[in-house]
């Protein structure tokens, strides 16, 4: 998938569910309160925690780079005729672009 | 030409051609305010009616990147309403004199319009909105029966400004319909005279009737309203009746002459209903019509005065009371007593004149005007164009291929029609593309793919070479100048030119050839055919080009000086 929106949608939707996870294991941890395993759970999470990032991280970029910008739609289209003047001239990208 | 191009960090920055007035919208991107994804641009002034738009988008830039790229698109201005259907309809019969007559339109008048009426023979009509696409036009009295009117109607586009309503410019009116039709023929009667208004005071009345009549029965059922004493005559074949009023009839009086129904023919047919005509006599003066009409533009420099009054005029009298501001020395001619023209020694160009005819004219026949009248035009700019035929690059997708469209248009004007891939072909041409730059040489081939669809264009010397294997005589310029390019218009030869674009980032962009030619590269090179100016040859003011994005547009001659001297003013001048 190149499409940067998409992307960038998903990986909100993935970094809302890992903190999702992160919650629900954190109150799973309190309740059991298993001391014994204590270090391995928090090295084993955060490390989890850390590579699902870089990767979201990866996509973004790796999507941004891969999707040139371009106009994927306007109003009027291109070489027909502007209906009324209620209506005003749109300009889509397919990828967010900079204002300035 | 190049469309898009990576360069740079530069800001949004769309551009409008022709220019409207009004501000872009960028929505935020996910509440991001410093990024978008979509914007919207809301005028505040209309257009001109079906005119060519471009809108170009430099500094395009993904977040985070640092680059420059462009974009643009081009679309018609919206169209002037169109009569779909009338009621009556062009060319019908038998209308009833009661009549009102219906124009359907194939769009509403948003306000962008402004439409002229008129219909001969003349009568007073009113103008009514039925609904958004129709439009009634009432005639406030009968129509004469047997007889054709014919109702013009003209149009003009407005320029406007949204808010504030105010007209800002206008084109010239247009004609844009022309419906004829006969109204129902009158029974019994032929023709009946005088009609209308303007008749003069010692005119005779003319009853012509179809059959022979019986003499006293017409007049036992004749009536004229107001009263008045009067002398008859029959012709020999009683269908002719002339009634001679025994004193002048008033001035600016409204007659009606009714033939009550029991009307007997000679033969003994007898008419069903009461037949009413109505004339009306001379009265004050009243200015028809003044040429120029009023509020046009774009009027020849050489253009004369033409006015037209309803009636018979003292000459001396109705130009003593001619004026026209600012004032021009000039001779008066006569058509006749009706018309008079002036003939203006010289009208300046781009230059706004008030006519005014004040009251007090004096009538021959009639009374004096008490209605001061007043007519404004303004002079076209001094300009010269070749007519050449326009051809477009294709926009979707998008074409690079600017150069030999203009070359395109320049045969085509001297009577050969090739199509684009023919003329690549012709010249040749190198796709070849490596580390960001292009590996063709444009002084000998084009720079892109055989239809043009891709690539940079191609320079002066393969152009020169299209018009040469055709046997058609050429000059080429380096180093040219405007009033060179201009005085080559004048003489009636379009030139063909190389010039930036004047929407991309402006930067050079030059490159060393495949075959080891230091090629000189602009970014946004363009081409186009030069087939105008205005203003006098030695010092143009603006630059008609025929341009295979833009379409026909002027440019004022200094940016076009620039633009042109980006790639040292080469010009291509076909003979």
């Amino acid at each position: 998938m190149n499409n940067f929106e998409n992307v960038f949608k998903i990986s909100i939707f993935f970094v809302f569910f890992l903190f999702t996870v992160d919650l629900v294991g954190l109150v799973f941890f309190i309740i059991k309160r298993n001391q014994k395993n204590f270090k391995k759970i928090i090295f084993i999470s955060l490390g989890l925690n850390l590579l699902i990032l870089t990767l979201i991280a990866f996509s973004i970029f790796w999507s941004l780079e891969k999707t040139p910008p371009k106009i994927i739609y306007t109003y009027p289209d291109t070489e027909t005729k502007w209906d009324n003047y209620d209506q005003p001239i749109v300009v889509e990208f397919n990828t967010p672009v900079q204002k300035r | 030409m190049n469309l898009i191009h990576l360069y740079k960090k530069d800001k949004l920055d769309p551009s409008i051609n022709p220019n409207i007035q009004g501000y872009w919208v960028w929505k935020d991107f996910l509440g991001i305010p410093s990024l978008t994804k979509i914007g919207y641009f809301y005028p505040e002034q209309s257009t001109f009616n079906d005119q060519r738009i471009v809108i170009y988008i430099t500094g395009i830039s993904r977040p985070l990147k640092n680059e420059n790229h462009e974009y643009g698109f081009v679309f018609d201005s919206p169209n002037l309403p169109m009569l779909t259907y009338s009621t009556p309809f062009n060319g019908d019969i038998e209308v009833p004199i009661d009549t009102d007559l219906e124009l359907n339109f194939n769009k509403p008048n948003t306000g962008y319009a402004e439409f002229s009426y008129s219909i001969e023979p003349e009568i007073k009509f009113t103008i009514q909105e039925t609904s958004p696409t129709q439009i009634l036009v009432n005639f406030e009295e009968d129509l004469q029966q047997s007889q054709k009117y014919v109702f013009k109607m003209q149009v003009r586009s407005l320029k406007k400004n949204f808010k504030t309503g105010e007209i800002l410019e206008t084109t010239n009116f247009e004609d844009a319909a022309r419906i004829a039709f006969y109204t129902k023929r009158e029974p019994l009667i032929k023709s009946f005279s005088p009609t209308g208004t303007g008749a003069l005071q010692d005119t005779d009345i003319l009853i012509r009737f179809e059959v022979p009549m019986n003499s006293e029965s017409v007049l036992e059922k004749l009536d004229i309203t107001p009263t008045i004493n009067f002398d008859y005559e029959w012709n020999e074949r009683l269908d002719l009746l002339k009634i001679t009023p025994t004193d002048p009839l008033p001035k600016d009086t409204s007659f009606k002459v009714t033939l009550k129904q029991g009307v007997l023919s000679k033969s003994g047919g007898i008419s069903t209903k009461d037949i009413t005509y109505e004339f009306k006599t001379i009265g004050p003066i009243i200015v028809k019509s003044v040429e120029p009409q009023n509020n046009s533009s774009n009027v020849n420099e050489n253009s004369i005065i033409k006015v037209t009054f309803d009636q018979a005029v003292s000459r001396e009298s109705a130009q003593s009371k001619f004026s026209i501001t600012p004032n021009v020395s000039g001779s008066f001619e006569w058509e006749n007593d009706f018309t008079m023209i002036f003939r203006p020694n010289k009208l300046n160009f781009s230059t706004t004149y008030t006519v005014k005819i004040n009251t007090g004219i004096e009538s021959i026949y009639g009374l004096p005007n008490t209605e001061e009248f007043s007519s404004t035009f303004t002079v076209r700019s001094n300009q010269i164009i070749i007519q050449m035929p326009q051809y477009f690059q294709p926009q979707s997708p998008p074409s690079f291929s600017c150069n030999v469209y203009a070359a395109r248009m320049a045969l085509a004007w001297k009577g050969y029609n090739v199509g684009i891939i023919s003329l690549i072909a012709e010249m040749g041409y190198n796709d070849g593309y490596q580390n960001g730059h292009w590996l063709g040489n444009p002084y000998k081939e084009y720079v892109g793919n055989y239809d043009g669809s891709w690539g940079y264009g191609v320079y002066w010397d393969p152009i020169q070479k299209l018009f040469t294997n055709r046997g058609i005589q050429t000059e080429l310029y380096k180093g040219w100048n405007l009033s060179g390019l201009a005085k080559a218009v004048e003489q009636g030869h379009p030139v063909i030119i190389w010039r930036y674009n004047g929407e991309s980032a402006n930067y050079d962009k030059n490159w060393v050839a495949q075959d080891g030619t230091y090629v000189v590269g602009i970014n946004g090179q363009h081409g186009g055919v030069v087939t105008g100016f205005r203003g006098s040859s030695d010092n143009p003011t603006h630059i008609f080009l025929n341009d295979p994005w833009y379409g026909k547009i002027w440019i004022q001659a200094s940016l076009f000086d620039y633009y042109w001297s980006r790639l040292g003013r080469v010009g291509l001048v076909i003979y």
